[in-house]
């Protein structure tokens, strides 16, 4: 059971002078129960990927095939194939509009067809997901909260779907730190229960480091790295060319490298850095006596 | 989805075309239309027929952005065309029930059909040649003699630049808010008619919120730029008539002359 996008190319306002080409030939599997995240730049074809994978849009060429079901194929099982994929947008909360919290978040069960208790009980569940308390906030109108509330409301929206692949596309866009890091928390916690499948698309190389066990490189529609995030950062030059910034720490131990002294950049966490320069520090003090 | 909608839209290119002033393609245009509605003999027709082909292949633009101008129109134009072709009096084609079609009707919904066309293609040769923003400068220069009369003429065009502005990206905006709501298992392609519209809600009221935000948004950064409407404003560019603009005028003016000529001598 997986994703598989099978030469996927896009493009948009086809045949006018606007025409770009915004997928050039992207094939790649998403395996059931993985943690991926996709990077690129802006523009670099990210959005446009993920809108295929639930069939909100059709590849002009190729093929998207959901636990073996092509999701633009005809006929009903299409449906279910897209429902098995849960999207939420870049900047979800200008999708709100009910009156209510609840009623916003209970929208899409609704729609699949649940039975009232299991509508609210998937809402409760979504709005702990969020951390937004059920009693204190299920009555709001979700125009009466802050923009970081808001996309809370608008993700538990998709939560309560309880959708088995759950697209994210820049979750954490525009949001405060401390928000940030709840939101990926949860996000890290729903994916080690081991029903869900991730794909997140994200700006920063510490949260993907740090979350994913895969990592897709876009550059203008095409894939220019797949593999373990650790594997690909390595590739420093190959980041600069995808218009990235390497993790931090990276950035750190480059810059020792090229200012400092030599000493080897693949470090993926603090204590492992730590350690290396310390090491490096002292067989230097011991050379200079 | 939304991708196809091509009125009002801006191409650019190095064209004849869209290197004449905008005030003159403006007047223009007014006078075609005007002519339009006065002709009504075959020859008027080839007449502007012939013009509407010459001016669109001079446009550089490809013709199929010409016809998909016209798709959202095709089933008004349609309408306009059935109304005549069994409204009209006359000899009968055929007996349709309590309708009968009248070679009459054929030849004046033929008439008004392309009528239409002539206008829509017209219209779109000024759009897709001239950006909405010297468009709107234009009108504010072509309504600025109104001034006198109290004809609020920058701020209509303000009005307008803001508008124009504004139409992609609520379309972007739309398109988003129907593939959210999509995902959210909102279906617009199956059920009945209630069901449907019962979807409706879920993307108008996020486009509204959308836009009074926009809006409140956008007087805000106007007035933090100190906005204060018309008065006294200039401009980084002056629009100046040139040699090209002269002489487009005065081809203009000959056609115009050749068209009210056949009008009195009655071809
Ligand atoms: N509706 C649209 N119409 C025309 N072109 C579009 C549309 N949406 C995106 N594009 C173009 O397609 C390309 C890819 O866009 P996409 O939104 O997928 O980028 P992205 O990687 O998600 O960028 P970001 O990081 O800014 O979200 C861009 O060059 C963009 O200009
Ligand atoms: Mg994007």
């Amino acid at each position: 059971m997986a994703i598989e996008i099978k030469n996927v190319t896009y493009t948009y306002m086809k045949k006018t002078p606007y025409e770009k080409i915004a997928l050039k030939d992207v094939s790649f599997t998403i395996p059931e129960k993985n943690f991926i995240a996709v990077a690129g730049h802006t523009g670099s074809g990210k959005s446009t990927l993920m809108q295929h994978l639930n069939g909100l849009i059709a590849p002009s060429y190729g093929q998207i095939i959901v636990d073996g079901i092509d999701v633009n194929s005809k006929g009903s099982a299409k449906l279910k194939a897209r429902r098995s994929v849960g999207m939420v947008f870049q900047y979800p909360e200008q999708q709100l509009f009910e009156e209510t919290i609840f009623a916003d978040i209970a929208f899409g069960p609704k729609n699949f067809g649940l039975s009232e208790t299991q509508i609210a009980e998937r809402v409760k569940k979504a709005m702990a997901f969020v951390d937004l308390d059920y009693k204190q906030y299920k009555d709001l109108s979700p125009f009466s909260l802050s923009g970081g509330q808001m996309r809370r409301v608008a993700i538990a929206g998709i939560i309560a779907l309880e959708p088995k692949y759950l697209v994210l596309d820049e979750p954490t866009a525009g949001l405060d730190p401390q928000a940030k890091r709840s939101l990926l928390r949860n996000i890290k916690k729903l994916y080690n229960e081991g029903k869900t499948t991730i794909i997140m698309v994200s700006h920063n190389m510490d949260d993907i480091l740090e979350l994913a066990g895969r990592v897709i490189v876009l550059n203008d529609g095409q894939i220019l790295a797949d593999g373990n995030p650790k594997d690909v950062f390595r590739q420093v030059n190959l980041l600069h060319k995808a218009g990235l910034e390497p993790p931090q720490l990276i950035q750190l131990l480059e810059r020792i490298k090229t200012e400092v002294f030599d000493i080897s950049v693949d470090k993926f966490n603090v204590d492992d850095a730590a350690d290396a320069i310390y090491a490096e520090w002292r067989r230097r003090q011991k050379h200079a006596r | 989805m939304l991708d196809d909608i091509m009125i009002g839209q801006f191409f650019p290119a190095d064209s004849l075309l869209h290197r004449i002033d905008a005030r003159v393609k403006i007047i223009v245009l007014f006078i075609f239309i005007m002519a339009v509605f006065l002709c009504d003999t075959r020859a008027d027709y080839i007449v502007l027929i012939l013009l509407n082909i010459i001016l669109m292949y001079i446009s550089k633009i490809p013709i199929s952005m010409y016809l998909k101008s016209l798709k959202p129109m095709l089933w008004i134009i349609l309408f306009t065309f059935i109304i005549h072709l069994f409204g009209d009096a006359g000899e009968p084609i055929v007996k349709l029930w309590l309708f009968s079609a009248t070679w009459n009707g054929l030849f004046e919904g033929t008439f008004i059909t392309i009528r239409l066309f002539v206008l829509i293609l017209m219209a779109s040769i000024l759009t897709f040649t001239t950006s909405p923003l010297v468009l709107t400068d234009a009108l504010e220069s072509l309504l600025n003699p109104f001034k006198i009369i109290g004809v609020p003429a920058h701020e209509l065009a303000m009005m307008m630049t803001i508008a124009l502005r504004f139409i992609p990206t609520l379309i972007g905006e739309t398109d988003k808010i129907i593939k959210a709501q999509k995902s959210r298992g909102a279906d617009f392609s199956s059920g009945n008619i209630v069901k449907r519209m019962s979807f409706v809600m879920p993307i108008l009221i996020p486009l509204f919120v959308g836009a009074f935000r926009r809006a409140d948004e956008l007087a805000l950064a106007m007035e933090a730029r100190c906005y204060r409407g018309g008065q006294g404003r200039t401009r980084m560019k002056e629009m100046k008539l040139e040699r090209l603009d002269f002489f487009v005028s005065v081809l203009v003016i000959i056609v115009v002359i050749v068209l009210i000529i056949f009008k009195i001598k009655g071809i």
